[in-house]
């Protein structure tokens, strides 16, 4: 199956499962107006099922997302899971800053990132994890007396 | 007729020195947040006001309008050289202007972002100054009727920015739209798709998810492309006299048309109240893209085509001064910026509106001499950042990229002002890089986004105005003229571009 029509299908899917269960549980029915709560998000959902569905009719075997454009084939597979890990790691820095705050969480999570990506060079790491932290410490508390995540 | 005496003394108030060097600082500030991904102009306007209650009502009008113009032209520094816009408006010069960067020619591509931009500026400054009066007489016609029409002719540039697939690119614009109807509902105020987030009342905002969408995205591209390389984030040209470094006088030249057409959209959009400089940059881009095609340039758009950031920067910078055409003429805010500027004006006791010119005539004549004075500094104060943004870049991937994802993070967060904003952000991160790694265009779903709830808006105005019957339509006919256009702009953007498309692809 190629790659369009799988995404295809998924989209196709989503539109249903915004139809069949989310857009009847998360918006509310009102009898009257010209536009309703629901009108646009379920013209929309349907939509997205059409859509999804002719993509997936019409997918040519073989065809896959232009690696130009930053496709699958730009990196590969790899380069997805390398993403999604470190989103995931961007995901759970955030999450700490909230409890943590932010002055204690910035220099990790940046630390965290660069020796995952293979930095090991002592003055850079310095420079990402201490300077850079410091310096938006330094304008967004003291200058804007602004707070940061957890402060 | 204003009164000479009252148009000299105004400017010459301007010229001032203590006025220049609040501009200058106006200027710095704005460059400097723009720059950052997620704070950006307006947030620094916001927080600026109140410390402008020290200043005279020109110094404190004179530095928000410089952190406004040097805002604009700071978001475009990162978008072309790490692909992260800075502001959303700056979302499609990161289009051609980062592939220029990633061929060696990044200082090109930032003087073209600086040349237009000052270009668009100064171009709708002009306008504001000469015939402010009767464009705000034509801008009070758009009523809502209109504005959906206008709506419906925005939408239909997407037609000449789905790229390949039709299908991918009607279902990245039908997911934008959806996105959009998150929060109270236009007609009933219900809630709608929050999850229980009391937070979401208000929609998804703009900042998070197109930060989210088109830096982190990114960011996570380019961290996962690294495999124990150690390049720079960008490659700077060495020496003045190479290739990359220089913008010719005909290579400027060259992009006058785009230019011109790019600050005629930025100026009539930003005379209508709530169209904003995003809507602006997009419709120019697509509406140069078209006419390049039409012209068979040779260099594509999205391959690093100055045309491209031409476009956008002087359509963006063309709706600073002209977001002050109903503010000045009438009292009417066009935006968030010209919001800021009447409060800081009604701070210094000054009530906006059509008799500003009559008892405030010296004031706003020196403002407008500050905005052209403005408009220099921004072209001197850019010259001289291009060399500090090169070394900033110049540092390894590595270190650039994890530090960019940090000011987005700080960025987003002090724009909604809670971590929900930033768990929004890193949501659209993960969908921006799902589209863009299955061939769904981000930008189409971005527009789509941006344009659904004022869509819904004036779709919900227009049908009750109306009645529900398409014949009451005849009473508005500048909606008719703008349908008419949308029609013919999706005929000539979409089915006859895609035509072209396929002729040119058959001869190759």
């Amino acid at each position: 199956m190629t790659l369009d029509r799988v995404t295809g299908l998924l989209v196709a899917a989503l539109g249903g499962v915004l139809l069949v269960a989310v857009i009847p549980d998360q918006v509310e029915t009102v009898d009257y107006g010209w536009v309703r709560p629901g009108t646009l998000p379920t013209v929309l959902a349907a939509v997205l099922v059409a859509l999804g569905l002719v993509q997936a009719a019409l997918a040519r075997r073989g065809a896959a997302a232009d690696p130009d454009d930053g496709g699958v084939g730009d990196g590969g597979i790899g380069a997805v899971a390398r993403a999604a890990l470190y989103l995931a790691v961007a995901a759970l820095g955030v999450w700490a800053m909230g409890r943590i705050g932010f002055v204690w969480v910035a220099p990790a999570l940046v630390l965290a990132l660069m020796l995952l990506v293979g930095e090991r060079r002592p003055h850079w790491m310095a420079v990402a994890a201490i300077v850079v932290p410091g310096v938006i410490w330094l304008v967004v508390e003291v200058l804007l007396g602004r707070t940061l995540p957890g402060g | 007729m204003p009164d000479i005496a009252t148009v000299l003394a105004g400017v010459g108030d301007a010229l001032s020195l203590a006025n220049l060097l609040w501009v200058v600082a106006g200027v710095a500030v704005g460059q400097f947040v723009g720059a950052v991904p997620g704070i950006g102009p307006i947030m620094a306007m916001a927080i600026a006001v109140p410390f402008t209650f020290v200043m005279s009502p020109l110094a404190a009008i004179s530095f928000l309008m410089g952190v406004n113009k040097g805002g604009l032209f700071g978001g475009a520094i990162p978008a072309v050289l790490i692909n992260t816009p800075g502001t959303p408006d700056a979302a499609a010069t990161a289009l051609d202007g980062h592939p220029l960067a990633r061929q060696g020619k990044a200082p090109k591509a930032l003087k073209m972002a600086l040349y237009a931009s000052i270009t668009g500026d100064t171009f709708s400054d002009m306008v504001l100054i000469t015939v402010s009066a009767p464009l705000a007489a034509v801008a009070l016609m758009m009523g809502p009727v209109e504005v959906f029409c206008l709506m419906v002719l925005a939408f239909s540039v997407i037609a000449g920015l789905v790229g390949d697939s039709l299908v991918k690119g009607l279902a990245a614009a039908a997911l934008g739209l959806l996105c959009a109807t998150v929060g109270l509902d236009p007609e009933h105020g219900t809630p709608r798709l929050i999850f229980g987030q009391f937070a979401l009342y208000d929609g998804l905002p703009l900042a998070p998810v197109a930060i989210g969408m088109l830096a982190v995205a990114e960011i996570l591209r380019r961290l996962a492309a690294i495999r124990g390389t150690r390049r720079a984030a960008v490659h700077m040209p060495r020496g003045r006299g190479a290739d990359g470094g220089r913008l010719t006088w005909a290579e400027y030249w060259a992009c006058r048309g785009t230019m011109a057409r790019g600050a005629a959209i930025g100026t009539v959009l930003g005379a209508i109240p709530g169209i904003g400089s995003t809507a602006a940059a997009f419709l120019s881009y697509a509406s140069a893209r078209q006419a390049r095609k039409a012209r068979r340039d040779p260099v594509e758009f999205g391959a690093g085509n100055l045309h491209g950031i031409a476009a956008t920067e002087s359509a963006n910078s063309s709706v600073v001064g002209a977001n002050l055409i109903p503010l000045l003429t009438l009292g009417i805010p066009g935006s968030i910026g010209a919001a800021l500027v009447i409060s800081a004006l009604m701070i210094q006791g000054i009530q906006p509106g059509p008799l500003l010119f009559e008892q405030q005539g010296r004031l706003i004549y020196g403002l407008f001499g500050a905005m052209m004075m403005a408009n220099f500094v921004n072209f001197w104060m850019g010259q001289l950042g291009l060399r500090f943004w090169a070394r900033v870049v110049a540092a390894p991937e590595s270190v650039v990229f994890p530090s960019a994802l940090l000011l987005c993070v700080v960025g987003v967060y002090m724009s909604t002002g809670d971590l929900l904003g930033v768990a929004v952000m890193l949501v659209f991160a993960g969908v921006g890089y799902a589209m863009t790694a299955t061939g769904y265009s981000v930008v189409v779903f971005i527009i789509a986004f941006f344009l659904g709830p004022r869509f819904e808006l004036s779709l919900s105005q227009t049908l009750t105005i109306i009645d529900g019957k398409p014949l009451e339509m005849l009473d508005h006919p500048v909606g008719l003229a703008l349908l008419a256009c949308a029609v013919a702009a999706a005929y000539w953007m979409g089915v006859r571009g895609r035509r072209r498309e396929r002729a040119a692809e058959g001869e190759k």
